[in-house]
């Protein structure tokens, strides 16, 4: 990478509250369904926090566009080899 | 698709006038910027949302055939790579390759997600703060299809940037090093004439008085797409080696609670 494509805060916190809501899903799915009673309580938090995280994640990745209005551009193509298109 | 157009830079013939700069800016309408002071008479360091075309000065100690320091000159440009790191990256289709082999953003659908500027293996393409949307070389797109040179060739009083058809160019541009070599520079090379080589060719190819490196030009440029599968199976493997050991972990306190 020769240029620093100017991704800054608002991409930072994608990927710290992505990260989160990741991992707060795949840990209450394992819990809901390999944890005792006992573990119910992770599930429910985990499974309710990961839908809103994800949402604001969105959020922020749209913002950030150079022209967000034009978001929708990007649901209208797949390339399997493009990581930032298999995301969108 | 039609016959690839290219065009090929001989830095040998550069006199560093920047006239291709000055055209390039007149025809594009790309406007002012602040000058940047590089300690020589290249303006901007690097390639801008508002430079396309960019004459670099290079001081190289030694390159001269009598082994003086040479003042070596390099007319740089977008190179519309044949396999294009932009083009492979953008999300929304804005990058595509034109039926004379060039690559263009479309700027009416470029949503400016800036993932080209970082692909880009040789730091071509820029992202303009004003219109949201990457910019870079559209190699005259306006101009090719109606029949007339980039401006920036058009321009070149020396002919050190020429454009015409790849296969005419690249024949040309061997009996042009031969030449050179002949005079006594025998660092003289080209880079990315040839299409079995690196990023499948270059349509914006250049002779260089030495090596690559001393041009600030990456010796075998990658696709940065090349790491996609490996770093994918990766993530994958550690997200199950994390979800094994959750699994464990609560297997392990389900039994102990109960």
């Amino acid at each position: 990478m020769l240029k620093v494509p100017g991704w800054e805060m608002s991409i930072v916190w994608y990927f710290f509250l992505g990260g989160i809501a990741g991992g707060a899903y795949f840990t209450a799915a394992i819990a809901d369904n390999f944890g005792s009673s006992r573990d119910r309580a992770v599930a429910r938090v985990g499974y309710l926090l990961s839908l809103p995280l994800v949402a604001v994640c969105g959020v922020l990745l749209i913002v950030d566009l150079g022209v967000p209005a034009r978001f929708m551009n990007m649901m209208l193509h797949f390339k399997f080899w493009d990581p930032m298109s298999i995301g969108a | 698709m039609a016959r690839t157009l290219a065009m090929f830079t001989d830095t040998s013939l550069c006199i560093g006038c920047r006239a291709c700069q000055v055209a390039c800016k007149q025809w594009n309408e790309l406007g002012l910027e602040t000058p940047e002071w590089t300690g020589t008479y290249q303006n901007h360091a690097h390639f801008t949302e508002k430079t396309f075309r960019l004459v670099r000065f290079i001081e190289a100690p030694g390159a001269k055939p009598n082994g003086d320091l040479a003042w070596l000159l390099m007319s740089d440009v977008c190179k519309h790579c044949a396999q294009a790191g932009c083009l492979d990256a953008c999300p929304t289709g804005a990058i595509y390759r034109t039926e004379h082999g060039t690559v263009n953003i479309n700027q009416d659908v470029c949503n400016g997600c800036r993932y080209c500027v970082a692909s880009c293996p040789f730091g071509v393409v820029s992202f303009n703060e004003q219109t949201g949307t990457a910019k870079k070389c559209t190699f005259c797109n306006d101009r090719i299809h109606n029949g007339l040179g980039p401006a920036c060739a058009k321009a070149c009083p020396t002919d050190s940037i020429q454009f015409g058809f790849r296969d005419d160019l690249v024949a040309k541009a061997n009996k042009r090093v031969e030449t050179l070599k002949g005079m006594g520079f025998k660092d003289a090379q080209l880079y990315g004439a040839d299409s079995g080589g690196f990023l499948g060719g270059l349509n914006a190819f250049f002779l260089l008085l030495a090596r690559p490196a001393t041009y600030n030009l990456p010796e075998h440029p990658k696709l940065p797409q090349r790491n996609v599968v490996v770093d994918s199976l990766l993530s994958i493997g550690s997200a199950i080696l994390v979800g094994v050991g959750a699994m464990l972990a609560f297997r392990a306190r389900g039994k102990g609670g109960e």
